[in-house]
């Protein structure tokens, strides 16, 4: 009998063959599997079918991208999945949606979220890593609960079929590398790939007791490995000029007054609020 | 990238030729609660339905179950997926319920009328209070989804007891289907189950 751990370390190890059956699956039933280097292209692929069809597409989409399918960096910063990550484009025309696994034997991708109203989208787009994977349908029963909570679930096979007057007219896979196979090639970083992004080692157990990973990673050492050949981001002319700014009260406050003034949505980055703490310091001083 | 450059650089990284078979992949250990009584099963699913704002009805017969589908629609229009299930207990032949559409527009028309969507389940996980349903052209996701309100009318004999009992069973019955989907609770929606 298996644990997801030793399943998921079958699947990193013979991932070509689960990545071959899994398109062999799909593409029998008018999926269509495409391969893109990082999330880029991913959002160019998506900007490129979008114009083809006539689709308006927001201008963050990239950012949108990166959110719904990280790389491998975002993996060792980032927290849990979120549920029911996906998009709805082009007046319900495009559904973009981050896959929670993909299961090879079946050719099926399983989404996590509520279904599509009515007759759903034109075009299902589902983005994942390549090591999403698990070998059978039979797997899903011990890596569901990883993930799904009380949320709804979906799978999908394939593009509406003959007679079926709903479901999308097109099914594409991307399937995302995003940096995964150079920590394949190394058996000491392979490990990471395991990860699901449950996020139970972002809960710390009351009695101070060790975080145990469901999937089986070496949450003491493997972090502090992939940390250390991170390249130190503290040099360039961005941190130069931040530092800068930072040494100059003045200046720093006449930045910060500039930047909520045209702050854009677009940018990616949350909003900063109405008022820096140094305006709420003084003003709540005065009271 | 194209694929065989990608798939040679991952054979690379992990070492394997290609067409190189993998080992036979470690069988999952699944929880099967074949041991629960029927009843035990519907108390379960109760809990676990109604508490993610499911409405659950659990009648003795069809004929009460079409009573209540008239109480349902209280005067209004329903639309209902073409089963032979939903024939032979009546429903499709209620007052106000249309059903056997031929085509995508005729759908779309009774759509814009109608407020209630009957439909049937692939079956019931207990343990989640999961009702499991799948697309098919006599069921298509319009009715299910597409309504304010969904009934989904079941014979208490597809009451399973969990996932993995479902994926025992038959796990290839997956890649049948265009569409299978897990609906845990209402997910906002106004559905109520009809278990005869």
């Amino acid at each position: 009998m298996s644990t997801p751990a030793t399943v998921r370390h079958h699947v990193l190890t013979n991932l070509d063959h689960y990545l071959t059956e899994l398109e062999e699956q799909l593409t029998a039933k008018g999926g269509k599997v495409v391969y893109l280097r990082s999330v880029e292209e991913v959002a160019d692929s998506i900007e490129l079918l979008a114009r083809e069809k006539g689709w308006p597409l927001p201008a963050d989409l990239r950012q949108q991208m990166e959110r719904l399918e990280p790389g491998v960096a975002e993996y060792l910063l980032g927290g849990p999945r979120e549920a029911g990550g996906s998009l709805l484009l082009a007046a319900g025309e495009l559904r973009i949606a981050s896959a929670a696994y993909l299961i090879a034997e079946a050719g099926a991708v399983c989404l996590i979220g509520p279904p599509a109203d009515g007759a759903g989208p034109r075009m299902q787009i589902v983005v994942a890593g390549i090591d999403r994977v698990l070998p059978r349908m039979r797997d899903v029963a011990v890596f569901l609960p990883l993930l799904a909570g009380e949320g709804s679930v979906q799978f999908l096979t394939g593009p509406r079929r003959a007679g079926e007057w709903d479901g999308p007219e097109e099914l594409y896979v991307y399937l995302v590398d995003g940096g995964r196979i150079p920590l394949l090639a190394d058996p000491a970083k392979r490990d990471v790939l395991r990860c699901v992004r449950c996020g139970a080692c972002l809960s710390s157990p009351p009695d101070g007791s060790p975080v145990v990973c469901p999937v089986g990673i070496d949450l003491e050492n493997i972090p502090g490995l992939l940390r250390r050949e991170l390249p130190p981001e503290t040099s360039g002319w961005k941190y130069r000029l931040w530092g800068f700014v930072m040494r100059r009260p003045r200046l720093y406050e006449f930045a910060g007054r500039m930047l909520r003034s045209f702050w854009r949505e677009e940018w990616g980055v949350p909003e900063p609020p109405a008022k820096s703490f140094r305006q709420t310091w003084r003003e709540e001083g005065r009271k | 990238m194209p694929d065989d450059a990608l798939f040679e650089t991952l054979r690379a990284a992990l070492g394997r030729k290609r067409f190189q078979k993998p080992s036979t992949p470690p069988e999952p250990e699944l929880a099967i609660r074949n041991y629960w009584t029927g009843e035990e099963r519907l108390q379960q699913f109760r809990r676990a339905f109604t508490g993610r704002g499911g409405h659950l009805h659990v009648v003795s017969s069809a004929e009460e179950a079409r009573s209540l589908i008239g109480d349902l629609q209280a005067g209004q229009e329903a639309i209902a997926a073409s089963l032979p299930w939903l024939a032979e207990c009546g429903i499709l032949d209620l007052a106000g319920v249309q059903s056997g559409f031929t085509d995508a527009e005729l759908l779309r028309n009774a759509g814009r009328t109608a407020r209630i969507g009957i439909i049937s389940c692939h079956c019931l996980l207990a343990e989640s209070g999961t009702v499991v349903l799948r697309s098919s052209p006599e069921q298509p996701g319009s009715i299910g989804f597409g309504l304010p309100v969904t009934v989904i009318v079941a014979p208490r004999r597809k009451l399973l007891g969990n996932l993995d009992e479902l994926l025992q069973m038959n796990p290839r019955s997956f890649a049948s289907f265009r569409e299978t989907v897990l609906l845990n609770g209402s997910e906002g929606r106004d559905i109520h189950l009809i278990l005869i």
